[in-house]
C-alpha cells in the first residue's frame, strides 16, 4: 500500500497558476508533473512531485472548507480520481 | 474518541454548518458528478451482503447500442467533465461486450471508473481497461483467504481477486487501484493481519466499510456489526491515517463530530440524487444503486424517458432532509448535519433510518 500522498505546496502554487484541480489526499493527475522540474523555479520534494506525509502530518489541519469540494467516495463505487477533466 | 491532530470539534461544525447550507442549494440545483452504469447484475461470485442480491435476482441488460445513445445524450445535455461514468453489477466483466461498452465510453470522452472482483482480470484484460481508458478501479476483498472465499461464497477467489490485482498493478497506469473491504462480524478480527498484508500489495487506497442491512446482508443479522464493533473499525481506520497510510471508510452514514473528517477526507453528504444518479441493467433510472429499486423510487427508464429532463425535475424524494420523514430524527441536534442519514439504509416501508451512530460514536 502506497503511503499517503499530499500535493507539496510548491506543487500546489503550480497547479492554481494552470487551473489544474489537485486535491490534498488523492492521486495527483500525472499530467502536472510533466510539467515541474527544478528547472522552472519550482521546488518539489522528489521527482514526483508529492511528499510522503507520516504520523501527525497525515491529519489535514486545514481551516478551510468548500463545501462544494466536498469530495465524496461512494458506498461500493470506485473511487474518485482526481485527473483532468476531459473537456467538452 | 477524536482522533490527536484532528481539527477541533467547533472547527467541524462550522464545515458542516456550511455544507448543510449547501445541501439546500444542491437540492434546488443538483449537480450530476457521478452516473453509475449497471452493467448486469450476474456475477460469478455470491457474496453474503450483496446489496443487489445479484444472482438472485437478474434483469435484462441494455445492449451497447442503447448505452451508446443514451450516453451521446448525456454528452450532449452535460458534457464530459461531469458526470464521470462507474460501471459496476454483478460483476461487470460477466459481460461478454464489456470491452466495447468501455471503449464506447472512452470514445464520448468520458472519466471512466469501476467495481469489480477482478477474478476475470488477466493479463489481457488489465490491458484492455488502461487502453480503453479507465482510470479508477475498486476491488473487493472482504477478509484473509479464508473467510473471504466463505463470505463471498466462492472457493479460490481470493487468490483470483490478489492475482487480478496484480495485473492491474503491473500496468502502472491507473489513477487509483483501490481494495475495498466490507467488514461483518467475521472478519472484523482480521483487520490488523489484512492491513499488514496490504502494505505489501501496491495499492493506492484500501477501503473499509461496514455491511449494512440492505440486499441479502438483510437475511444475514448475524453478520452485523455491534456498537463495540463499529468503535473498533472507525478506531482503526483513524489509527492507520495517522500513520499516513490511504485508508478511509466510504461515503455511508454520519459520524459525528469526532469521526467526520478523520476516517474520510470529507463530511457526509448522501449524494443519492443530489451528485449520483444510477441506471439499472434493465435501464430504470433511479440514484445510488444501493438503494431498493421499489416503487416510488424508480424515477423512470432511459429507454422511454428523457433521462435530463427527469433529472432535473424529478429524483423529489432525494431532493430533501430524510429527517423530516423519520420520527426519531424530530428532536436529535444533529439532524442538521446527517439530515437523517443514507438513503441505502433507511427503510421505506417504516420510514425511519437503520443505521444511525447516535449513542454509538456520539
Amino acid at each position: 500500500m502506497k503511503a499517503k500522498r499530499r500535493i507539496t505546496a510548491a506543487a500546489a502554487a503550480f497547479v492554481a497558476a494552470v487551473n489544474f484541480n489537485g486535491c490534498a489526499y488523492g492521486p495527483p493527475p500525472e499530467s502536472i508533473y510533466d510539467n515541474i522540474n527544478s528547472d522552472n523555479g519550482i521546488s518539489v520534494s522528489d521527482d514526483s512531485g508529492i511528499e510522503t506525509m507520516t504520523g501527525e502530518d497525515a491529519i489535514d489541519s486545514s481551516d478551510d472548507f468548500d463545501p462544494e469540494n466536498n469530495i465524496n467516495e461512494e458506498v461500493y463505487g470506485p473511487p474518485e480520481d482526481f485527473g483532468l477533466e476531459s473537456g467538452e | 474518541m477524536k482522533p490527536a491532530g484532528a481539527l477541533p470539534a467547533e472547527t467541524k461544525r462550522r464545515h458542516m454548518s456550511e455544507l448543510a447550507d449547501y445541501r439546500e442549494k444542491l437540492y434546488r440545483k443538483p449537480f450530476l458528478r457521478s452516473l453509475f452504469l449497471e452493467l448486469t447484475t450476474r456475477c460469478n461470485e455470491r457474496c453474503l451482503h450483496c446489496g443487489s442480491s445479484c444472482g438472485d435476482i437478474v434483469r435484462e441488460e441494455l445492449s451497447p447500442e442503447q448505452y451508446r445513445e443514451f450516453l451521446a445524450k448525456i454528452k450532449s445535455d452535460f458534457g464530459t467533465a461531469n458526470p464521470r461514468i462507474c460501471l459496476t453489477g454483478g460483476e461487470p466483466l460477466m459481460r461478454r461486450d464489456f470491452f466495447e461498452i468501455a471503449q464506447m465510453i472512452h470514445e464520448l470522452g468520458f472519466r471512466w471508473g469501476m467495481t469489480s472482483n477482478a477474478t476475470l482480470i488477466d493479463k489481457a484484460a488489465a490491458e484492455k481497461l488502461e487502453r480503453f481508458g479507465m482510470r479508477t478501479i475498486s476491488v473487493s476483498v472482504d477478509g484473509l483467504r479464508e473467510s473471504h472465499d466463505s463470505f463471498r461464497r466462492t472457493p479460490g477467489g481470493w487468490d483470483a481477486a490478489m492475482r487480478g490485482i496484480q495485473n492491474l498493478i503491473d500496468r502502472r497506469a491507473f489513477q487509483d487501484v483501490q481494495i475495498t473491504t466490507v467488514v461483518h462480524k467475521g472478519n472484523i478480527d482480521e483487520l490488523e493481519q489484512m492491513y499488514q498484508l496490504l502494505l505489501g500489495v501496491d495499492i493506492d487506497s484500501w477501503r473499509v466499510i461496514n455491511i449494512d442491512p440492505i440486499g441479502r446482508a438483510k437475511l444475514h443479522p448475524e453478520l452485523l456489526l455491534d456498537a463495540g464493533d463499529y468503535r473498533r473499525m472507525f478506531d482503526f481506520i483513524a489509527e492507520k491515517r495517522r500513520e499516513g497510510m490511504p485508508v478511509l471508510y466510504g461515503c455511508e452514514h454520519y459520524l459525528g463530530a469526532g469521526f467526520e473528517r478523520e476516517v474520510r477526507d470529507w463530511y457526509f453528504l448522501c449524494n443519492a440524487g443530489r451528485y449520483t444518479a444510477g441506471i439499472r441493467s434493465n435501464g430504470d433510472i433511479g440514484a445510488c444503486l444501493d438503494i431498493e429499486p421499489r416503487p416510488g423510487l424508480i424515477e423512470g427508464n432511459i429507454l422511454r424517458d428523457d433521462f435530463t429532463r427527469i433529472w432535473q425535475e424529478g429524483f423529489k424524494p432525494y431532493r430533501r432532509d430524510l429527517a423530516d420523514s423519520d420520527e426519531k430524527c424530530r428532536d436529535c441536534a444533529e439532524k442538521r448535519f446527517c439530515a437523517g442519514g443514507a438513503f441505502h439504509s433507511f427503510d421505506f416501508d417504516k420510514m425511519e433510518q437503520q443505521v444511525c451512530f447516535k449513542s454509538v460514536l456520539f
